[in-house]
Formats: C-alpha cells, sequence, structure tokens
C-alpha cells in the first residue's frame, strides 16, 4: 500500500457507510428471492425474512418442481439450457479460436487487423432485437423454429465476437518463438495451431468457453422467439410461470434459484478471469 | 527448406484461419439485419402472403406512431440514465473499496453474483420486490409514512424502477473494472502529489482520474451499448407498461405478436442506424484503449 496519512477518517468513514449500502441493495433482492424459494405459499405474502425464526422454510415446492407434476417440464428445460449453451459456446470458441488467433498472429494489410477486429466486436453490440424478425423467418423457412440447433446457430453467433476478442487476447500471449521451433521441428501449420498455440492458450479457450456458456444459458430473446415446447429454457419458464397458473412466487423463485446455479458453478472456476473476460481485456 | 515467413504471409492461412468465424456472422448476423430494408419497404404480415412494394411508408408511419417515439425516448432516457448512474456509483464505490481494510474479496467474490444472473432472473426478484401488494418497496414506503408505491403500474415511477434494476445488475460490473484498474495504476504519480502535499480530493482530481479515464470510457462503451438491448427486465416486470417500452420489445411485439414484419422491419432498421451510429463514433476514438 502507499505511503498513508492518518488523519482521513472522514473519507474512510464515508467508504464504509457507502459500500455498506450498497452491499445491502445489492444482497437483499437475491435474498428475496432464495427465501421464496423455501417458503410456503401463505408466507410469500408476509413480510418474513428470517428462516426458522419468522417462517418455518419448507422444501415442497423444490420437490414439486423436481419431482412433482411439474417435474418433466423443468428437468426439460435444464436439459435444453445445457444443450443450448454447449453447443453454442462449443461452436463459438470453434470458429473464434481461429479468428482470434488470426488476428493475433498474421497482419492482415488490405484490410487491417484493428479494422476487422472492431468489425467483428461491432457484431457483438448490435441489438439482438435488429436480427429478430428477419432470423425467425429464416429459421421458419428452414423449419428450424423450435429446435436446438436453430437455438444454437443463433446464440453462437451473437456470442462469437465476445469469444474472438477474449482469444485474440490470449493468443497474444502466446510465445512467438515456441510456434516457430515446433514449426521447423517438422510439424503442420495445422498442427502447431492444434499442439502448441492452442495448448498455451488454454486457459483462454475455458474462459471464452465458460462466459459464452453463461451467456448462452441467460439469453432469453431468441428462446421466447424460436422456442414453443421441446427447447424451452429455464428462462423461458421463469417468465411464463406468470401466465401458467396464478402467480406462483414461490415456483418462479425456485426456476430463478435453479436458473442461478450452473453460472455460478463455472463462474467459481475462472473467478480471476471474469472481468478480465468480460471487459474485453481492458484490464487484466 | 522450410521457413517460418512462409506460413504468416501464406494468403491462403490467413484467409483460412479468419474466414469461417466471418463468414458465420455475415450469414447470422449482417444478412439478417440488412434484410430489414427489404422487408420495411413492404406491406408484409407473417403468414398474410406475398410482400407488396409500398415504398417509404412505413418509415413515414413510424415517425408519426406515437408508441414509437415514446419506445426511443425511454430507450435513449434509459441507456443515458441508467449508465451514467452506474459509472458515477461505480467509481465512488471502486475508490471506497480501495480505501478499505478488509472484506474486500468477500465483497469482490459476491458482486460477480449479478453479472452472472439472467436478466429475466433479475427482473423477477425485482417484480416480487415492486410487487404492489406483498412487494417490499410498497411495504417500506407505508412504513415510512409516504403513501404505497406502485413502480410497475405508476408511469412517474416505472421509468426510474427499470433504472433501479439495471443500476443493481451492472454497477458491480462497473465496480469491479475501475477497481482492478485501480490497483494497477502506476504508484509514482501519487506517491509524488503525497509529497507535494495534495489533499485527496485533489490527488483524485488531478492524478487517479486522468490515468483512469480511458478506462472508464471503455466501460462507459461497454455498458452504453449493452443498455441498449434491454428487453428481459421490462418483459418480466411491466411488459412495456407504463411507458416503459423500449426499442428492442417494441419490435418483438410489432414483428411476433402482431405479425407486422414490414413495419417491425422499419423499426428494427431505424434502431439498427442508431446503434451503428454510436458504435462507429466510439469504437474509432476508444479502440487504441481497448489493444487495438
Amino acid at each position: 500500500m502507499a505511503v498513508r496519512r492518518r488523519g482521513l477518517d472522514l473519507y474512510r468513514l464515508g467508504a464504509y457507510v457507502l459500500i455498506t449500502l450498497f452491499m445491502i441493495f445489492a444482497v437483499i433482492p437475491v435474498y428475496w428471492m432464495l427465501i421464496t424459494a423455501f417458503k410456503t405459499p401463505a408466507d410469500t405474502r408476509e413480510f418474513k425474512f428470517l428462516p426458522f425464526i419468522d417462517f418455518q422454510p419448507v422444501l415442497d415446492t423444490w420437490i414439486d418442481i423436481l419431482f412433482g407434476s411439474l417435474s418433466e417440464q423443468t428437468l426439460k428445460a435444464i436439459r435444453n439450457g445445457l444443450i443450448i449453451a454447449s453447443g453454442a459456446a462449443t461452436l463459438s470458441v470453434a470458429l473464434g479460436s481461429l479468428a482470434g488467433y488470426a488476428l493475433a498472429r498474421f497482419k492482415y494489410r488490405r484490410w487491417k487487423n484493428r479494422d476487422i477486429a472492431s468489425f467483428i466486436l461491432a457484431q457483438r453490440m448490435m441489438p439482438p432485437a435488429v436480427v429478430l424478425l428477419p432470423i425467425f423467418m429464416f429459421f421458419s423457412i428452414l423449419k428450424l423454429i423450435d429446435t436446438h440447433i436453430a437455438l444454437i446457430m443463433i446464440e453462437a453467433a451473437v456470442n462469437m465476437p465476445f469469444a474472438v476478442w477474449i482469444l485474440m487476447d490470449f493468443f497474444r500471449e502466446v510465445p512467438r518463438e515456441v510456434e516457430e521451433a515446433a514449426y521447423l521441428d517438422g510439424l503442420t501449420i495445422a498442427q502447431t495451431f492444434y499442439r502448441i498455440s492452442l495448448r498455451i492458450a488454454l486457459p483462454g479457450i475455458v474462459v471464452a468457453w465458460i462466459l459464452t456458456f453463461i451467456f448462452s444459458w441467460n439469453e432469453f430473446l431468441f428462446v421466447l422467439a424460436l422456442a414453443y415446447s421441446e427447447t424451452i429454457t429455464l428462462p423461458w419458464l421463469i417468465s411464463t410461470g406468470f401466465s401458467m397458473r396464478a402467480l406462483e412466487y414461490w415456483t418462479i423463485s425456485v426456476f430463478g434459484t435453479l436458473a442461478i446455479i450452473p453460472p455460478t458453478i463455472l463462474a467459481f472456476l475462472i473467478q480471476r478471469y471474469i472481468i478480465r473476460g468480460m471487459a474485453l481485456g481492458a484490464v487484466k | 527448406m522450410k521457413r517460418v515467413r512462409d506460413w504468416r504471409e501464406d494468403p491462403k492461412v490467413k484467409f483460412g484461419f479468419l474466414a469461417p468465424a466471418i463468414i458465420y456472422l455475415l450469414a447470422l448476423l449482417i444478412f439478417p439485419a440488412a434484410f430489414n430494408i427489404y422487408s420495411s419497404l413492404h406491406r408484409w404480415y407473417m403468414g398474410g402472403g406475398e410482400p407488396v412494394f409500398i415504398g417509404a411508408a412505413n418509415y413515414l408511419r413510424l415517425f408519426s406512431d406515437s408508441r414509437f417515439i415514446n419506445g426511443l425516448s425511454f430507450t435513449l432516457r434509459f441507456v443515458v440514465t441508467a449508465v451514467l448512474l452506474e459509472i458515477v456509483l461505480g467509481l465512488l464505490l471502486a475508490l471506497s473499496l480501495n480505501i478499505l481494510n478488509r472484506g474486500k474479496r468477500l465483497i469482490m467474490t459476491f458482486l460477480l453474483l449479478p453479472l452472472i444472473m439472467a436478466p429475466i432472473a433479475v427482473g423477477y426478484m425485482w417484480r416480487i420486490i415492486y410487487h404492489a401488494d406483498y412487494g417490499l418497496v410498497p411495504a417500506v414506503s407505508k412504513l415510512f409514512g409516504i403513501p404505497r408505491l406502485y413502480v410497475l403500474s405508476d408511469p412517474r415511477l416505472s421509468f426510474w424502477g427499470m433504472v433501479v434494476i439495471d443500476v443493481w445488475q451492472w454497477t458491480p460490473f462497473v465496480l469491479l473494472v475501475l477497481y482492478a484498474a485501480l490497483v494497477s495504476l502506476p504508484r509514482d504519480p501519487l506517491e509524488a502529489a503525497l509529497v507535494d502535499g495534495a489533499s485527496p480530493i485533489q490527488r483524485f482530481r488531478y492524478v487517479t482520474l486522468p490515468l483512469l479515464t480511458p478506462i472508464i470510457l471503455i466501460v462507459l462503451f461497454l455498458r452504453l451499448v449493452e443498455a441498449f438491448k434491454v428487453f428481459d427486465i421490462i418483459y418480466i416486470t411491466t411488459g412495456g407498461g407504463a411507458l416503459t417500452e423500449s426499442l428492442s420489445l417494441y419490435i418483438y411485439l410489432v414483428g411476433l405478436k402482431q405479425f407486422d414484419i414490414g413495419y417491425g422491419g422499419a423499426a428494427a432498421w431505424i434502431f439498427f442506424l442508431i446503434v451503428l451510429m454510436i458504435v462507429t463514433v466510439m469504437m474509432i476514438r476508444l479502440r487504441r484503449y481497448m489493444g487495438l
């Protein structure tokens, strides 16, 4: 830490107050949803904050959702989410690693590297609603509505620029000399790429895969447009919970909690890379 | 004899690595976006027969459509308000976190949660909090003796209701990025200022802030383009009621609920041009800070 004088206590006090207030603001909604998932329907209408003291937590809704009348729907949504998110993540990392490598390694003269990279990143910035109607029509014509492949394709497209950018950042750190040595030792270009460069940039591949998985798992607009019954995901269930039966907050709270679990586990694995990835390498 | 230079300069290799990604993006994003031009020039209902060419009629209709104008105005106000709040609050919090002695790691780990939560779940969470009968906000407002606040149905409050949700989810992102930047700032200028007897405010104003500016601009840019996409939190809370219909929601409703492909296409094309303009201007100015 830098040299610090005493007597800055007013600033310190202000900092503590600000952080505390913000943390309360940050925690309450999540806490409220979590406890709602363990309340009886009657308790959800009361201001009961503390489990075991204010109210008796119950697992009724969880049992209903995972094993009871709603289980078929729920398990289908979870399975679809896993298929779509891992498919989209794999596809965008596959294409993204090639392009990311190309932009980190090769020199394009006609269109400069930075223009190509900007062009790719700009695709990520386009609001999905812009392509929503044409995409819906194209997939209708191709008879791909309510299929996994349609959702995988579009989610891979909207997330790939992101993967390219992250991977470009990681490939830049692969030492050229190692690649050159491998190439001179008789490996082909493709072998050099996937045996040497890809291995060295593996953390980048993992980070890009996990982040695109999380984005696709959470994605809602395209699922809303392209899924009817076979390819619904948890966000879709959360959104229709309001019309399925009456307003069942306890049910949706369980869906909401379930939806957080896979991203949380995955994010935990790459904790120190999340900010670097989401800020597109602007901070290391 | 193999030479290293060969393959890095081989046009076939250079093209082969880059082409799949570019072609994929052209097919799934650029072409669909441009297709809006075609649909926007036609009267075209989904499942309602062949498109009929009507020139610019859809565009003329858009600019006299108060719902579209409101969507445009809501989106712009939302983006500006939410992003400014997130940047200011995120910066203050990052500075505060920096002078905290302990608990940093715990706070930073918890604050990752909003970033990886599905926006639809975040919106749902806030829907319970704003709920007119069982929500926390009306209950707390009653506690303080002010009339119950019906955030989701009162047009005077609904805008701020949406802003608060976005601020809740994305201030932590701004905070974490700025904090990461803050701790990696060079030490020397700050210590020199300290030796010269600069006050904490002066040190911030003349040393820290200028050093942080590039990263603040990048975060601003990233948040700006994301905020333009706002859809999920509105869809699940108000459904576009109480004057909170964003452009994304408008396009979805016109195109996929009213089946008006031509008209929705015109709205989408206008939306595209607005975002394209902002992205182009900001990208050209900021990309040198982004490692390009």
